[in-house]
């Protein structure tokens, strides 16, 4: 009867939040949620106040003036997810028009045109299309740029194509010249560059990859917050705020309403792939990281481990600052601070470049896994009876047989289960090289789930995570088994 | 002929005198059994003639070699320890190797002769010893009487020609100590110096030729 009653209670709490909650909502109808990624001069970004302000920004509290808008940092990638599911109500962000984000959302008319331009290093001896041939591209993942070189001819023809978070990392590598090229919003990278007067590092070639159109997306059948939209800026065209807020940010007047032919067919549609070819690409790199970095620290942890046994004070000293160091930062950091960090360090930086992104990556991995599998090994070793290492002795062993033929097998034996547990996290752990631009199981679910908006491909990552750590525990089961000696120590 | 000697053997434990002025000798064939309470340092004893110990002062010797001259050890001290076998009260069979193995191990790990040679030995030690039917079975599933026949076998292999025992009996049902006692016997019939630490009185008079106690840090003089 308690029971009964506490579930009646539980019901009618839930039920009574969900309603209040429907009544807020509809209450907060004057409220306008724009999502944006704040990375983007001079169209949405931070400033030095950490307010969010910009071109775009100035257009749409000029369009929602009688609202209370909200300007909600988003994750670029997810921006479709974000709409759809009602997290956002507007994206306004300098956002390119594409056929595939045309089927996602709704988009308003064009509100300025964009050309796709190529920036190079102001060394560099690329002068045209043709020069990038072997080159290395860097492009900001998802955005138009992106698209349109990888849709471009000449994109089969260069060495790589790295993508990374944001447009700014893109320059950062054209100048360290870890990327040759990059293809970027011309409206952003001008701004960008002579607002903090790095244009003379850079040059910008004359032919251009694509030319494209600025819009609005709304959710999917909004279309009356569309209509406000697009009425929003007739007005502001027909006062002259328009220009005069593209005065203030470009110096010259870039808004561009009446025209709606536009170029936008010069954007060639992205062949619709829903193949999970990509999750399978993904999780073979991911399996690669996986036992290139199983490899490597297993051995790594152990040789830290014997050592900081030894009566070296400073190699101990050194071993277990290196041992809180990797284990008491982030490992994403880590992967930041070896991939773009080491190249800064003063006089030995230079020789510290590791220029391939996947090897950086398995090297942190090592690095900072090697650490903890030191920890748990000197863990293993204190389980071990004293009287174990004694028996060696009294019978005769070296210190050497003692280590490899007594300790270590012991040590291996005890430590599995733990073991295990550490290779589970890393399967988990491998998707965090994505940061530096190597495309994995989790990014490439990402991928796959803006462009075909299938959720189900979040599903499928999942159960494959899942199947590789339910595999690695059987195998760790069974070695458990094999070394179990007849039950315990 | 005196197979140990120690003159004068003193041991501190965190500035405590544990073992005082010790002199004490044994001979071939001879079963010396110390008992006495807990904490008197009978193991402690044991241990320093097994060289798991180092002593503050005084000397030990080992057939004619000195393991240590007033206080000070001999440069290759594991040469002289190698005729010394010493039996644990909780035998440190390695149990991540198989009964076999355990017995085979410190005779492989010394190359002490050719590896078949060392099968064949092992084989006879396993059948002296009643283990025949667990050679290939893991320490973990032996029960105790086994796991100390499986040590004593561990011990001989390397030919010592002195055994020590650390509480041998502490783990054995009684039935299974009348056992330990004509094991014990049979080695000193063998030749081997014979040195129990037991606080079982009942054993030792069974099983030794002669019995010391050891008190206050002190043993009588032989």
């Amino acid at each position: 009867m308690k029971l009964k009653k506490i579930l009646v209670t539980c019901f009618w709490l839930i039920f009574s939040a969900c309603v209040f909650n429907f009544k807020t909502a509809a209450a907060l109808k004057n409220e306008i949620v724009i999502g944006l990624d704040v990375n983007v001069p001079p169209m949405g970004f931070l400033s030095e106040n950490n307010e969010i302000v910009g071109f775009d920004i100035d257009l749409a509290k000029e369009v929602f003036s009688g609202k209370k808008v909200i300007f909600q940092p988003i994750d670029w990638d997810a921006k479709e997810l974000e709409i759809n599911s009602g997290k956002i109500d507007v994206i306004w962000n300098g956002m390119s028009k594409t056929p595939q984000r045309e089927q996602s959302m709704l988009l308003t008319k064009p509100y300025m045109k964009n050309r796709q331009i190529i920036i190079v290093n102001k060394n560099s001896t690329i002068e045209n299309l043709e020069d990038l041939k072997n080159k290395s591209v860097c492009v900001q993942k998802g955005s138009t740029g992106a698209d349109a070189f990888k849709n471009h001819e000449i994109s089969s023809q260069v060495r790589n194509i790295i993508e990374l978070e944001n447009m700014v990392n893109c320059l950062n590598e054209i100048e360290k010249f870890t990327s040759d090229v990059t293809v970027v919003d011309e409206v952003v990278a001008k701004y960008y560059l002579n607002e903090k007067g790095l244009a003379g590092n850079f040059k910008v070639l004359n032919q251009e990859i694509s030319t494209e159109d600025y819009v609005i997306a709304v959710k999917k059948n909004n279309e009356e917050l569309k209509n406000e939209i697009e009425n929003g800026l007739s007005a502001m065209k027909e006062s002259g705020k328009a220009k005069e807020i593209s005065q203030k940010w470009f110096g010259t007047n870039l808004f561009f309403w009446e025209n709606s032919k536009t170029a936008s067919d010069e954007v060639p549609s992205k062949s619709k792939n829903l193949s999970i070819a990509p999750l399978i690409q993904g999780l073979w790199v991911t399996l690669k990281i996986f036992s290139l970095t199983t490899i490597f620290s297993l051995p790594l942890g152990l040789i830290l481990c014997i050592l900081q046994n030894s009566k070296n004070k400073i190699l101990k000293f050194l071993i277990k600052a290196y041992t809180n160091i990797m284990r008491g930062t982030p490992l994403l950091l880590q992967l930041f601070f070896v991939f773009y960090g080491l190249p800064y360090i003063p006089i030995i930086g230079e020789y510290l470049t590791i220029k391939d992104r996947f090897s950086a990556g398995v090297l942190t991995f090592a690095l900072n896994y090697a650490a903890y599998f030191a920890e748990i090994f000197r863990g293993g070793f204190l389980g071990i009876d004293k009287g174990q290492s004694e028996a060696a002795q009294v019978l005769g062993f070296s210190k050497t047989q003692s280590l490899f033929k007594i300790l270590l097998p012991q040590i291996f034996r005890i430590t599995l289960p733990t073991i295990c547990n550490e290779c589970v996290t890393l399967v988990k752990d491998t998707a965090l090289i994505f940061a530096i631009g190597v495309p994995e199981l989790l990014s490439n679910t990402k991928n796959l789930v803006n462009s075909t908006a299938n959720v189900t491909n979040y599903v499928i990552a999942g159960a494959i995570y899942l199947a590789i750590c339910m595999i690695l525990v059987q195998i760790f089961k069974k070695l458990e088994r094999k070394f179990s000696c007849g039950g315990k120590i | 002929m005196k197979t140990i000697e120690t003159v004068n053997l003193c041991k501190n434990f965190g500035g405590k005198e544990i073992l005082k002025n010790i002199n004490f000798s044994a001979q071939n064939g001879e079963i010396t059994a110390i008992t006495g309470k807990s904490g008197e340092g009978k193991t402690t004893f044991l241990r320093c003639l097994a060289g798991l110990e180092k002593i503050d002062s005084g000397s030990i010797k080992i057939e004619d070699n000195c393991l240590v001259k007033d206080g000070i050890y001999v440069k290759n001290t594991s040469k002289i320890l190698k005729k010394v076998g010493l039996i644990f009260q909780n035998f440190n069979l390695f149990p991540h190797l198989t009964v076999k193995e355990n017995i085979e191990i410190p005779a492989l790990n010394a190359k002490m002769y050719e590896t078949r040679a060392i099968f064949d030995v092992s084989q006879k030690l396993l059948k002296q010893f009643k283990l025949e039917n667990v050679q290939n079975s893991f320490p973990s599933n032996l029960s105790g009487g086994q796991k100390q026949r499986a040590a004593i076998a561990r011990a001989l292999i390397l030919n010592p020609d002195i055994i020590l025992f650390d509480e041998p009996t502490s783990s054995l049902d009684p039935e299974l100590v009348e056992e330990l006692t004509e094991i014990i016997k049979k080695l000193s019939k063998q030749n081997y110096t014979i040195l129990i630490v037991t606080h079982d009185t009942g054993f030792a008079n069974q099983t030794a030729d002669r019995i010391l106690a050891l008190k206050d840090g002190d043993l009588p003089a032989v």
